[in-house]
This record gives structure tokens, sequence and C-alpha cells, in this order.
């Protein structure tokens, strides 16, 4: 299975400027493991780090959670779906936060998140494909380099936790006024 | 098959990984194959995760060919993708057949599976054991093992090899599914290892 990742830049009136094409992504992450290898047991609680780096007990499927490698992120929530950042840390399949988020909003070094948005999965020829993407916009009043993106999911038992399951480097500067559209894709292929 | 991706092959990739053992009658040793690359997990498998990274519902076909609403884990609060199943359970788990034909994205079963049991043709199936995510150099990896005895009074050849999974308590979907060829003398115990892997280089 293969992730990849693309980043699209437009201006205010929608026009593309820049485009970094579909590559592949770096950078599962322990975390993606575990929520498997739990939902597999069905019904044993496990300790996932956190993405403050605390180690939390995550229930199985079976065991009643309410959410469970949940992505949906909505508009200006910036701790679920697709999350990005301004670190440069090396990809590392262990690693369990951005090594410098960015925050929802509209001052330096902020940008405004849109909504999480999933495709279908569909099928072209031998293989299976999934995409979501999410919109972020830079109202800040300066430039902004994003240089790290990620998969924040959300699961809980009472609480909600957010936890990491890929995180890549992708370098992607967005002028004050500009959006860009960062969209994984999943793909199976037999 | 195909070796598995080492390397920068295989950075990111979440790969699959699959080999028998055999062991005699007396446990020892007979066969062990090296591990090498599944290319089929399956539609299905890719359905299922939308149904948790969207906490929603998806059709997808069940064993048996019919379109089921598969629950996600955000509202099922039962069985999402189980695949620990007890020993003699065939409906789930790591199954093997006699089937030949190559495997297919939208595959819904195996094509020709060996029941459990101990009549001709069948096989004693054992349960599902999983090891929890554990560091192997610059990988990560989940294994799934099963044993399959042979207590038929003959040879067996398997031919197919896959994953299914319980949804619900109420259906079974297959996620993966490989051709493998093995023959299990009368007596002999088969155990058949997947593993999930991802890298960093």
């Amino acid at each position: 299975m293969m992730l990849q990742v693309r980043a699209v830049i437009r201006n205010k009136e929608g026009e593309i400027l820049r485009e970094i094409p579909w590559r592949r992504s770096h950078s599962f992450v322990k975390q993606f493991l575990d929520f498997i290898y739990c939902a597999f047991l069905d019904d044993i609680v496990i300790n996932l780090r956190k993405t403050d780096g605390d180690l939390q007990g995550v229930s199985g499927p079976d065991l009643g959670s309410y959410t469970f490698l949940d992505l949906t992120g909505g508009i200006n929530d910036d701790q679920v779906g697709i999350v990005i950042g301004r670190g440069d840390d090396a990809e590392w399949n262990q690693s369990y936060a951005l090594s410098n988020r960015i925050l929802d909003g509209s001052s330096l070094n902020q940008m405004e998140f849109g909504e999480t948005t999933f495709g279908d999965t569909w099928v072209d020829g031998s293989s299976a494909l999934w995409n979501v993407y999410r919109v972020f916009s830079n109202n800040s009043g300066a430039t902004i380099t994003i240089k790290e993106i990620a998969l924040y999911c959300e699961a809980n038992d009472i609480t909600t936790y957010q936890f990491m399951i890929a995180r890549d480097l992708l370098t992607v500067v967005v002028a004050d006024g500009e959006n860009t559209t960062i969209e994984y894709r999943m793909q199976i292929t037999v | 098959m195909k070796e598995l991706l080492t390397g920068e092959e295989a950075a990111g990739l979440l790969q699959l990984g699959v080999r028998a053992k055999i062991y005699g009658k007396d446990g020892e040793l007979k066969r062990e194959d090296p591990w090498r690359r599944s290319e089929s997990l399956l539609e299905a498998f890719m359905l299922l995760l939308e149904t948790a990274f969207e906490s929603t519902n998806k059709t997808v076909q069940d064993t048996s060919d019919t379109g089921r609403t598969a629950a996600g884990p955000n509202n099922a609060s039962t069985s999402w993708i189980e695949l620990d199943a007890a020993a003699a359970n065939a409906n789930f788990g790591l199954l093997v057949g006699t089937g030949t034909t190559t495997p297919v994205i939208d595959d819904y079963n195996l094509e020709t599976k060996i029941a459990h049991g101990t009549g001709a043709g069948q096989l004693s199936y054992g349960s599902v054991s999983l090891f929890p995510t554990r560091v192997v150099g610059s990988n990560l990896e989940v294994r799934i093992h099963r044993g399959f005895t042979n207590g038929s009074g003959g040879s067996i050849t398997i031919h197919e090899i896959g994953l299914a999974v319980f949804n619900q308590g109420v259906y079974y979907f297959l996620i993966a599914h490989d051709l493998y060829d093995l023959t299990i003398d009368d007596g002999d115990l088969a155990v058949i290892e997947y593993k999930i892997i991802t890298s960093t280089t």
C-alpha cells in the first residue's frame, strides 16, 4: 500500500499558480500500525503515543470506543485531519508529532484551515485508490513556508486524543493571500 | 511472489510480507520459506479504512459476494476488522484454499476455501495469533500467524491464502488474497505468517 502526496497553490481568484506533483509519501508511522493491530485484536486496550508525546490507552472497536482512526477535521480544526508545520526534522517511522505545527488563524505564521475533505474509494485497473485533501489559506500578512505535513487522527473513550499516523517533509511556499490544497492519495495495487 | 522491497524502494510503503513453515509430526522443521512480498491487499481493505477515516459506513462485498453495510469503528461498538479467529473457525482470520486463479483487486473470497476438519481435503485450523508492533532495524512490523494441521490421511496442497476480517460480529470481508503453493503431508503442521511492514530509510 502506498501513500502519495501533492500540493497545489492558488491565488484568491482560484487560479493555479504553482503545483508540486504527486510524490510518494515516506512515512506511515508507528501509531498507524498500532491502530491496525488493536483493531485486528478488537477487544484490547493498547498504549499509543499521542501528539503531545504521552502514552494513552486506546480501546479496540469492540470495547466501545467512540472514535478510532477518525480524520474528520472540520474548518478551523488544526488538531485533526491533514495538518501542517514549519519544522524539518527528518522523516522517521517512530515519530509522533509534527516538529513545529502551524496553528489555525490569520496571525503571524498561522494559516486558516479548511475542512478535511474525502473522496470515495475507486478502482482504476488493478488498483484501488482513495483521496483526502484540505485547503490552507494564508491571510497572515506574510509569506509562510510549510515544510512538513501529516495525518492526525482522533481516538477516544471519554476524552478525545490526537495521534499522528503519517508524516512527510514537503516544502510549500504560500504567499500572503494565497492558499494551498494539500492532498494525500492512498493506493493499493494487486 | 517477489522479494520484499528494502532501502529507498521500501521507504514509506506499507508492505505485506508472507512466508510459511512446515513442521513434521515430531515437531521437526521440514520447510521454511523466505519472506516474500504479498501484492494483494484488496479494495475491501481500502473501503474499511475509509469507514474509520471518514467516520462513516460503506457498502462492501462480503465473502458471499453480497453487498453489506460495513460499519466503521466509530459507530459500531463491536468488531470492525477483527482478525483473531479462534481455532476451528474458518470464517475469518488467515484462510487457505486450493484455487489457482490470480487475485484481482475486487476479490471477495478465496476461490476454493479449504474447510476445517479432518476429512478428505480438510485441514484443522488453529487460532490466529497476532504480535504487536515491533522495531526490526529501520522497519516496524505487525505479525499474524496461523497453524494448519493435516489430519486428513492424505497430502493436501494449498494454492491460495488470504486474510478475512469480521465486521460488526456479522459480516466477513476478504482484505488480502495471494497465491501460495504449499504441500502438507498427512500429520504435518503448516504455519503461515503474514507481516505488515513500514520502513524509514
